[in-house]
């Protein structure tokens, strides 16, 4: 019986590494959930996919306090440990919300004469980031993230106002608005595996 | 094994930083707005047979006689994010319109044969004008309280803006008697303005 012990040990000792990585290598859960909050993104929820073990491609709906949308991306995750870089790439859609309170709100610093426009507003965005997820790859796991946003956002509407400059008086409108840029974009997001 | 992701994680970060030499700056933002209209109301053109020269278009008065008004569009006063540093735009004359006010109902402007509107490069000089719109009256031409043409899209009107206001310069060759009137001057522009808020950074 010693004899046997002994013998299954030291084949253990002299597997090739690769060998025994396999063994250890286990599959990774496949599906999962996430919850992200970040700007431009706004918050969303999403169904997560992991077909490989460094890739995940995630999308759901998406609430940014005046309206919905829809968002998607994926993520590839080179190695996992505790803490493991990552890097994502996403884009979404909010489809056209009223955000006429903002320009009703004195608070908010928004002209009133732009009222009009904000009833329909939209935007779609893409983003890249870099960042790190904090805990078990098939478990619960934490991600900041950090990177640039491209925000395209059309405003529908006219808006008109008057006042007097050093011309004289004045009537001044506009119509349908379009802005787009680049915007710092972060992010922060809990994973769920099962 | 893991110098590739991170050459992955160092590429991304370059390619961000590549952007910027993609011909434009990292972070920048865009505002496009393809109708901006500015009203100017009541703006007094004087009669056909004005006896001030400095109303004339020419030191000795033609025939058919030829006014002018000149006026000015605090485009900076009345658009303010373009006195914002690191904002560059592009403003371009769409249509320019002059409607009768209601103050000078009973007057028409079928006596107005042809018109011009010019900017000036200079102020103070009517003859730094670039024609940036052309009316010439219809043929069979009847009554009429507005006169509407088409600005000339191909020109940037930018350089034109000096102290935030731009100076546009109107003529109208008159051939039949027309009265003094008032008169509210439209222009409709383009506007894209760029801002390089990296810079603000």
């Amino acid at each position: 019986m010693r004899w046997i012990v002994a013998a299954v040990a030291a084949a253990l000792c002299l597997a090739s590494p690769a060998a025994r990585a396999e063994g250890l290598e286990e599959e990774p859960l496949h599906f999962g959930a996430d919850l992200q909050i970040g700007v431009p993104e706004g918050v969303a929820a999403s169904a997560v996919f992991r077909p490989v073990s460094a890739i995940r491609l995630w999308a759901g709906p998406a609430w940014n306090y005046v309206g919905w949308g829809l968002q998607g991306g994926a993520t590839f995750v080179p190695w996992q440990l505790g803490v493991s870089p990552l890097l994502s790439v996403e884009g979404g859609r909010y489809f056209s919300a009223d955000a006429s309170f903002l320009a009703r709100s004195s608070s908010s610093g928004v002209p009133q004469e732009l009222e009009p426009l904000l009833k329909h507003v939209s935007y779609d965005y893409a983003a890249v980031h870099v960042g790190i997820e904090i805990g078990s790859r098939d478990a619960f796991a934490f991600s900041i993230r950090a990177g640039l946003a491209y925000v395209s956002a059309t405003a529908s509407g006219t808006a008109t106002t008057s006042g007097t400059s050093t011309s004289g008086a004045y009537t001044l409108s506009f119509t349908d608005p379009h802005i787009r840029g680049t915007v710092p974009s972060v992010k922060l997001g809990v994973q769920l595996w099962f | 094994m893991r110098r590739a992701p991170i050459a992955s994680l160092a590429a991304a970060v370059a390619a961000l930083g590549a952007l910027q030499g993609c011909g434009g700056p990292l972070f920048f933002a865009e505002l496009q707005i393809d109708s901006v209209r500015v009203t100017l109301p009541s703006q007094a053109f004087p009669a056909s047979n004005a006896p001030n020269p400095a109303d004339w278009c020419a030191p000795v008065q033609t025939n058919p006689p030829c006014v002018q008004l000149s006026l000015a569009y605090d485009i900076a006063g009345q658009i303010p994010v373009l006195n914002e540093p690191n904002v560059t735009y592009d403003l371009r004359l769409t249509d320019v319109g002059i409607t009768l006010s209601a103050t000078s109902a009973g007057t028409d402007l079928s006596g107005i044969a042809s018109a011009s509107i010019q900017v000036l490069a200079d102020p103070n000089d009517p003859a730094s004008g670039v024609v940036v719109a052309n009316y010439a009256r219809p043929p069979g031409g009847g009554a009429s309280s507005t006169i509407s043409v088409s600005g000339n899209p191909n020109l940037d009107l930018a350089p034109y803006v000096s102290a935030g206001r731009l100076p546009a310069h109107i003529e109208l060759v008159v051939d039949r008697a027309t009265p003094a009137f008032l008169a509210d001057v439209g222009a409709g522009f383009s506007l894209e303005v760029k801002l390089d808020y990296g810079k603000l950074l």
